[in-house]
């Protein structure tokens, strides 16, 4: 029972502390990115482990975070509703290769972030070439070029 | 409220402003959570901290117990015994501690280590050999919850009534 009401209980908490800190938190893309994503992964860990090493244990929890995350997308699935508050939405940030200030001001994107993403996606040299730039739900951006680049 | 497919152009988006902008609110709220929490955690709010360390002292001031307010289970707990003076009897001093105190936490160990324990229907008592006339003494107790919860006990010295302990203790 330990095992199944730790696994809920932490998977709630880590969804809920990631939506509060934004779309860009697990976006992996610099360095400390990753590095906040190993230190999170370790203590989650030592949290639900505690010292409970047994196979049985591990088992547990891994089916209770598995199980967990399929009843989500089932949940997700039914009620787009409840997708959107989960997952949060797609917001466009750049439009017709002016960046929306207000928006990235908000989303904590900058012009650096926009132009890298235009770079490793499409090889693109100015914000004039982006046609439209889209931050995405899982805190990529994805970039679209105007037509005839 | 549906989602407002916003066909900016072409581009085919579900897009909605009016549910982004209250996520971006519950971020900022969010974020002053945060910040209260790691200011009740820097205080000792949630053990380790100076709001939560604790003194309490018997009637007539022989006994004095030091203790933390706020712990965490499966983490060390020190609890730490004054005497001034001890009182030992026969050459022995005996410390004691409530039996649902003592059963609510486990005893990681003692230090000076008691020579044994004595288990009675109402108390635990740990028995240290006493060299020497009356003096100060001390005694850590270092323990560890396997739960979180409110716990409450006794811990005394000799035939005295002892003084009351508690702790937070959070999962």
């Amino acid at each position: 029972m330990d095992a199944v009401l730790s696994g809920l209980i932490v998977y709630a908490f880590l969804l809920i502390v990631f939506r509060i800190s934004g779309k860009r938190s697990l976006g992996q893309v610099t360095t400390f990115d990753f590095v906040l994503l190993l230190i999170v992964a370790e203590t989650t860990q030592q949290a639900l482990l505690g010292d409970d090493y047994s196979i049985t244990n591990a088992f547990l929890l891994i089916v209770t975070l598995l199980a967990i995350d399929i009843g989500l997308s089932l949940i997700k699935h039914r009620s787009p509703r409840l997708d959107r508050l989960i997952e949060g939405l797609p917001l466009v940030i750049v439009e017709g290769g002016r960046p929306l200030r207000e928006r990235m001001v908000r989303a904590r994107v900058d012009d650096q972030d926009v132009l890298s993403a235009a770079r490793i996606a499409q090889g693109l040299e100015r914000m004039e070439q982006i046609k439209y730039a889209v931050l995405e739900r899982n805190g990529t951006i994805s970039i679209i070029a105007q037509d005839g680049e | 409220m549906s989602a407002s497919k916003r066909a900016a152009g072409r581009l085919e988006i579900a897009e909605d402003l009016a549910l982004q902008r209250r996520a971006w609110v519950f971020e900022r709220v969010g974020w002053i959570v945060f910040a209260v929490v790691l200011l009740a955690a820097v205080v000792g709010l949630f053990g380790g901290g100076v709001v939560g360390d604790a003194e309490v002292s018997a009637a007539d001031g022989a006994l004095a117990v030091e203790y933390p307010r706020f712990a965490r289970a499966h983490s060390p707990l020190s609890i730490r015994v004054r005497l001034e003076p001890a009182q030992p009897t026969d050459g022995e001093l005996r410390l004691w501690m409530s039996r649902e105190y003592a059963a609510r936490l486990d005893i990681d160990h003692v230090s000076p280590p008691p020579s044994r324990t004595e288990l009675g229907a109402e108390r635990i008592e740990f028995v240290f050999p006493w060299r020497g006339p009356p003096g100060p003494a001390a005694v850590t107790f270092v323990l560890e919850a396997d739960a979180g919860g409110s716990v409450r006990g006794r811990i005394g010295a000799g035939d005295g009534d002892g003084v009351p302990v508690r702790h937070l203790l959070y999962p």
